[in-house]
């Protein structure tokens, strides 16, 4: 995904993912990503929960605008509660 | 260029040394031992662009690793130990009773409960409509997310990809993993 990422952003778009695998994307080195705790499967959030979703998305679309670094990796607070 | 033809091809050398040893351990399925020392692409330096717009002028696009495809694309091919490369599009708003997941990888029941944990088309679309983005390009991409033959994803897929969003005047992009 990281890869992918790089290539778009070399090609002149802006571009930010998601990651749950900090050790990864610091071996990739992706130009904005947004690191959130949530389970392989789900990492926008619960299913169905679409306010933990809009917060999560909306934090990356931040992410988007607001970083200029590359490589910044930005740790979200959202904690998931469903077993 | 991030990753030059020089840099890519010196990747698939390390990639079939990788392979030799880690084959019939994919083939077992002994996904850790086999991935422990798996030749990851990196850089120093990760380019990056600025959203030079407003979020709420801009044109964004979605793509997941999720492995979805919708009926009448062929599945991602599963069966491949060093991974299927392609990628499928999807137009943003399909029937979610149309949707099919070829990912062997992780576990599939929050995205079949649903898929907006991985592919959040209806958060963006609310998005849009509330005028906090200017909108959502259609289509959305998909990908596999287990691509260890990585060198012809960057040369092929994600060379395409990256064009076909140039051609579709996106300005910015959200991938979300699996």
């Amino acid at each position: 995904m990281g890869l992918l990422q790089n290539v778009i952003e070399e090609a002149g778009i802006a571009a930010v993912s998601l990651s749950s695998n900090l050790e990864a994307s610091r071996l990739v080195r992706p130009s904005r990503a947004v690191l959130i705790k949530f389970p392989y499967g789900s990492l926008v959030g619960e299913p169905n929960n679409a306010d933990l979703q809009g917060k999560v998305v909306l934090e990356a679309l931040q992410v988007l605008k607001e970083v200029n670094i590359p490589g910044q990796i930005r740790e979200l607070p959202f904690r998931w509660k469903r077993d | 260029m991030i990753y030059a033809d020089a840099f890519l091809e010196e990747q698939e050398r390390r990639y079939q040394l990788w392979l030799e040893k880690a084959g019939p351990l994919l083939a077992a399925a002994k996904w850790r031992e086999a991935f422990k020392d798996y030749p990851f692409i990196t850089t120093a330096n990760p380019p990056l662009t600025p959203l030079d717009k407003e979020l709420n002028q801009s044109k964004l696009a979605l793509i997941s690793s999720g492995g979805f495809y919708i009926k009448g694309q062929a599945p991602f091919d599963t069966g491949d130990v060093t991974g299927d490369y392609s990628y499928r599009e999807l137009p943003k708003e399909f029937d979610r009773d149309e949707v099919g997941i070829a990912h062997d990888h992780y576990p599939h029941k929050y995205a079949k409960e649903d898929i907006n944990c991985l592919l959040p088309v209806d958060r963006l679309s609310e998005l849009e409509r509330q005028g906090v983005i200017g909108s959502l390009a259609s289509p959305l991409y998909s990908i596999s997310g287990y691509i260890p033959n990585a060198v012809p994803f960057i040369r092929e897929t994600a060379a395409e990809i990256a064009s076909k969003l140039v051609a579709g005047q996106v300005d910015g992009v959200l991938l979300v993993p699996a």
